[in-house]
């Protein structure tokens, strides 16, 4: 097990073959398959939050809880990282478009790294990539 | 033609199996592989929206999927049985589906819950057939 510092968080959701514990504030070692994994860290006066795995009507809420974590840091950007979301529906859109609004609210922004093709298209069939901002890296979306 | 009926409890964890059946199935019927991740996210709202729509009812009965193989190409049913619910809290799902799906078509039988098709058809999706 590694610890990875008061600042990161990271939670799961969903193990077929759950060999896993997952603790507040810790890493343990992964089961053998899972639906989704969320964690979130703080980068200079951005909050991070990642997610790996399938974002869909179950496992959305994971993300959701997530991102209201974040929110509570008040950060002036929140950057969602789905550079390893292999599939997400318009559950998972849905969250982000509710933390776009959040956001919005407090004057602050909602950046969002989408990755793989696929993913990115869920937001330009919809409409949303309107609304947020899209980038290819993590890097361009800090920057 | 062939069809598989998949009865899907309506529980949000089992969207997942629709997804990869259905992902499964439209790969068997030779669609081409750049529509398979249509497939499965079309499908997948579809079910996730029936799912949602059976809780909203009250209802355990299952979420009815038919996988159809036809000789024009592949299609989707997507049946519900929920009644007396009002509508979609968000269109998502409805928008991505109409965006990713050629042909759909929504039908509300009438206080007996909807259904919802989709087709992939046309020489494209029958060239490697």
């Amino acid at each position: 097990m590694r610890y990875p510092g008061p600042d990161h968080r990271e939670v799961g959701c969903r193990w077929v073959f759950p060999s896993v514990v997952w603790q507040s504030g810790a890493v343990v070692e992964t089961g053998d398959e899972m639906h989704v994994r969320v964690s979130s860290e703080q980068s200079g006066d951005a909050r991070i939050v990642r997610a790996e795995g399938e974002l869909d009507l179950h496992t959305a809420p994971t993300l959701q809880a997530e991102v209201d974590a974040a929110l509570e840091h008040n950060p002036p950007l929140i950057v969602i990282d789905l550079t390893k979301v292999d599939f997400m529906d318009s559950t998972g859109l849905s969250v982000i478009v509710a933390t776009v609004a959040a956001m919005r609210e407090r004057g602050g922004e909602v950046r969002v790294v989408t990755g793989a093709d696929k993913i990115t298209k869920v937001f330009t069939l919809t409409g949303v990539d309107q609304q947020v901002g899209l980038f290819g890296s993590l890097e361009e979306a800090l920057a | 033609m062939a069809v598989c009926t998949l009865a899907i409890p309506p529980d949000t964890e089992q969207v997942r199996v629709a997804r990869l059946v259905a992902t499964a199935a439209a790969r068997r019927t030779g669609l081409p592989e750049s529509w398979i991740d249509d497939v499965r996210l079309a499908v997948g709202e579809a079910v996730g929206r029936a799912v949602v729509r059976q809780q909203r009812a009250g209802t355990l009965s299952p979420v009815h999927v038919r996988l159809i193989d036809e000789d024009a190409g592949f299609a989707i049913e997507v049946a519900d049985t929920a009644a007396g619910i009002g509508a979609d809290d968000s269109t998502l799902a409805l928008d991505l589906i109409t965006g990713l799906v050629p042909s759909v078509h929504l039908v509300d039988q009438a206080g007996a819950g909807q259904v919802i098709r989709m087709e992939w058809s046309g020489d494209e999706a029958t060239q490697d057939r």
